[in-house]
């Protein structure tokens, strides 16, 4: 009799499954539009040329070893992944009050990050803290918090599947009347899996329902600003640092996700204006970083957990209690994909290079963005699809429903997710027009 | 005022502290006896040759990408791996009863472990299951097995500071009167920190009452290969449990046999009563890790799987895993007859009889704080001394050290 007799068969990850059956599928004209990884335009996988190079630089590096890492990762893959996202000349970096935790892509970054969050914030190891995840959200979202001890993973409102947008007033009504203090993911760019981003001015409305503002200002203005705040309800103003006073809003806790900076609209600093928006006003904040899309290392683990805190005492105690997390779970991370994308990063060539490289990929996307809407469009098949063009990044949310979908699953060999979530990266020229038809068949045929 | 103004400072790893410390002294004759990392005799790290060659072939392989590894790891990697553990010849393997997970390291390997057991065995999310653990063992495996949910870990005898050895009537009382179902977390070999090994009746002895008080065996596997030498005698302990019939798991680690510490290159080896167990195990091991890394890094998995899958690779591997015993074995050598040359007080047997890096010396604290502060020797309070540490350059200053610090402070 086995100790492990009454062990359950856990159900497997359903967008792994998906490409298994894609994988086990003889239909010669099968077309995988599941899984999250960027495909050239022959549906082939794409290692960057900048990658390779500098694969090389280091294979041929004798100066380097195989020696353990510190346990908080490479330093200087985490000072050029914070910069990457907060900017060069952000003033958080600045004031060193920021601070990078190497971990395993982006799972690892949520994971340290949420394992810290359980342990640490709101109180000690209080696992009462809601967490908000958006309504739909990346899968793996509500395991890596509740396997983290989080009791309460709540989703806030997020996408309007009639107007096939933002359900901003959906949101901002959950916003206004959840728990004080509760965490909410939010997608940095590039929404996995609606594509449907909130736009600047959308932002500034989220972040204004969130925030504590910690207001800076000298002694001599401290009145003055107290009566702009009652006058005109809440305005964020950075001053000086002399002074704080905070004036409360709902002290929310923003835990972004930014897996796709540079690759949603080609663009590094485009993608990352949420982040440094919620930074400019003056809030702790975690941000968890990957690079797997954006480098595509995917199998290298490249992940980068930012954090924002109020001053470099707290940046460290911080630290130092996400190194004993760390510790615990991989001990120090690993060195391979950090080294490609540090010096990549460092160097103005490379930098510029991968630049290049990432822009390449953003702008294939966007070109079977505009194919596929346009073929939809001259099909005359029912509904809008604007949203094509609209949505941002690598997935868009086609509006297909679950019958739908399971008819271009087994009757056309397209293989998406259930959720009617496409891989844009999964069209090419050769199977665009295929996969064109069988949406206008599955919407015409199937209700 | 910061959302984090109560966070409390953590204190740094000890082990890591020491070598922090280490860099900063400027004295000219330090030596660093701390971190278990091998060093060559000029005290540089090692990059194992036949891992250098692999890297380059790699590079050049234009039929590799860089796409997502399955969750549970490369295919090839998780075989080979736990067939360097259990033998090729191993039965178990033969009876599809065997599975692994590639994870980050031994300490991965050890967390993902730590983490199934506390969900699935001895009943569901039994987190009152008792974990032990040897008195003393590796710093890091009380954190590992209490993060992972577990609240109640107790230390097994091991040591003797007496007799310098192994306590094996304290360990096999502690292994009587265990709660059944206990956890046990067994040293495969070279056991660290104290370098002394069960003898092959021993682990027959422990394994005995083991089986008959239903308790589990845990194996902690970070040195195989570089211990004696020998591949096949230093997993002889894992492979006796095996051919025994144990449900067990292994954590193996690749840093040190294969130099590749930062690569993180470690598997979970999962021994099971049958196939159909075996794969509802690794469906839950699934969920772990995707919840914790998602899906393990490339490279340094890579690197192994192409050695060990290839015979030549794999024989130079071997003859590099020679190279780095072989030097520690010479310093042991060494390390006890300058000892005895000098006549420092006691018996230093015991640095030739353990095994692998390690050694605990039987220095006192305030011998190691003297070792440390006058004499620039850097190794742990505890008295463990990493072998590699040593090089025909300092042997003599490091035995003078030793020396001064047993005669002059008590």
């Amino acid at each position: 009799m086995s100790l492990f007799c009454e062990v359950p068969q856990a159900v497997p990850v359903a967008v792994f499954k998906l490409t298994q059956d894609f994988n086990n599928d003889p239909f010669p004209n099968k077309v995988n539009l599941g899984v999250g990884a960027y495909r050239t335009d022959e549906g082939k996988p794409w290692v960057l040329p900048v990658v390779k190079k500098v694969e090389k630089i280091i294979v041929h590096d004798d100066r380097l070893n195989h020696e353990y890492l510190p346990i908080l990762g490479l330093p200087e893959f985490r000072s050029s992944s914070s910069k990457i996202v907060l900017g060069d000349d952000s003033p958080a970096i600045q004031e060193d009050r920021v601070g990078g935790v190497q971990c395993l892509g982006g799972t690892g970054a949520l994971k340290i990050g949420a394992e810290f969050l359980r342990r640490f914030y709101n109180g000690n190891n209080n696992t009462k803290t809601p967490i908000y995840v958006s309504s739909p959200t990346w899968e793996n979202h509500n395991a890596v918090f509740s396997s983290a001890g989080f009791e309460d993973v709540r989703s806030y409102k997020y996408w309007d599947a009639e107007k096939r947008g933002l359900d901003l007033s959906g949101f901002l009504r959950d916003l206004e009347s959840c728990p004080e203090r509760s965490i909410f993911v939010l997608h940095a760019c590039a929404h996995n899996p609606t594509g449907t981003d909130p736009t600047q001015e959308q932002w500034k409305q989220i972040a204004e329902v969130m925030m504590v503002f910690l207001l800076k200002t000298h002694i001599l203005l401290t009145f003055f600003v107290c009566a702009v705040l009652l006058y005109e309800g809440s305005f964020p103003l950075l001053l000086s640092n002399d002074l704080c006073i905070s004036h409360q809003r709902r002290k929310l806790f923003a835990f972004f996700d930014s897996a796709y900076q540079g690759f949603a609209s080609g663009n590094l600093e485009k993608d990352a204006w949420a982040v440094r928006y919620f930074v400019s006003m003056g809030v702790e904040m975690f941000c968890a970083q990957s690079f797997s899309k954006n480098f595509g290392l995917y199998n290298e683990r490249v992940g980068n957990l930012t954090i924002v805190a109020q001053d470099a005492d707290n940046l460290k105690r911080v630290l130092s209690q996400m190194e004993k997390i760390v510790r615990t779970t991989w001990s120090n991370p690993p060195s391979q994909g950090a080294r490609i994308v540090a010096v990549t990063l460092s160097s103005p060539e490379l930098f510029s290079e991968w630049k290049d490289n990432v822009k390449t990929m953003a702008d294939r996307v966007l070109l079977m963005r505009a194919q596929l809407k346009a073929k939809l469009q001259s099909l005359g098949t029912p509904g809008t699809w604007d949203h094509i063009t609209e949505q941002i990044g690598m997935f868009s949310f086609t509006g297909l429903n679950s019958k739908q979908v399971e008819y271009m699953i087994k009757e056309k060999h397209i293989y998406l997710m259930a959720s009617g979530r496409i891989n844009m990266c999964g069209l090419t020229s050769k199977n665009i027009d295929y996969v064109a038809e069988s949406i206008h068949e599955a919407v015409t045929k199937v209700q | 005022m910061s959302l984090f103004s109560d966070v409390p400072q953590a204190p740094p790893v000890a082990v890591f502290k020491l070598t922090a410390d280490f860099r900063e002294d400027s004295h000219p004759q330090k030596v660093n006896l701390g971190v278990g990392a091998y060093r060559t005799d000029d005290c540089q790290p090692w990059v194992l040759p036949v891992v250098k060659k692999v890297e380059r072939l790699l590079v050049e392989d234009d039929s590799l990408n860089h796409e997502y590894l399955p969750i549970l790891g490369l295919p090839e990697f998780r075989s080979a791996a736990s067939k360097v553990a259990l033998g090729d010849d191993s039965a178990a393997i033969k009876e599809n009863r065997v599975g692994a997970v590639q994870a980050l390291g031994g300490t991965g390997a050890l967390r993902i472990g730590a983490d199934f057991l506390r969900r699935w065995y001895n009943g569901v999310n039994n987190t009152a299951t008792p974990v032990y653990v040897s008195a003393p063992t590796w710093e890091n495996h009380n954190g590992v097995f209490a993060d992972a949910g577990f609240k109640d870990i107790r230390p097994y005898h091991y040591w003797d500071a007496a007799k310098r050895g192994l306590d094996l009537t304290g360990l096999l009382d502690d292994l009587e009167k265990a709660p059944e179902h206990s956890i046990f977390i067994l040293h495969a070999c070279a056991h660290n920190p104290t370098g002394t090994d069960p003898t092959q009746e021993e682990w027959k002895t422990i394994a005995e009452i083991m089986k008959r008080r239903k308790l589990f065996p845990f194996f902690d596997s970070a040195y195989q290969g570089f211990a004696s030498g020998n591949l096949e005698k230093d997993a002889w302990a894992i492979r006796f449990f095996v051919s025994e019939g144990f449900e067990l798991l292994i954590a193996q680690s690749f840093s040190k046999n294969f130099g590749l510490y930062n690569e993180r290159v470690g598997n979970l080896t999962v021994v099971s009563k049958d196939n159909e167990t075996l794969t509802r195990v690794l469906s839950q091991m699934e969920k772990i890790v995707r919840t914790t890394w998602s899906n393990p890094p490339s490279q340094g998995a890579r690197i192994v799987s192409k050695t060990l899958n290839c015979p030549e690779l794999f024989a130079e591997w071997k003859g590099n895993v020679k190279t780095m015993a072989d030097r520690v074995l010479l310093m042991r050598d060494q390390l006890k007859s300058k000892l005895l040359a000098l006549g420092t007080p006691g018996t230093w047997d015991h640095i030739t009889q353990q095994i692998g890096m390690f050694s605990f010396t039987g220095l006192n604290p305030k011998q190691v704080e003297y070792m440390i502060k006058e004499k620039h020797v850097y190794l742990m309070a505890s008295g463990r001394i990493n072998m590699c540490g040593l090089t025909s350059k300092n042997i003599d200053y490091v035995s003078q050290a030793i020396h001064d610090a047993v005669t002059k402070v008590q």
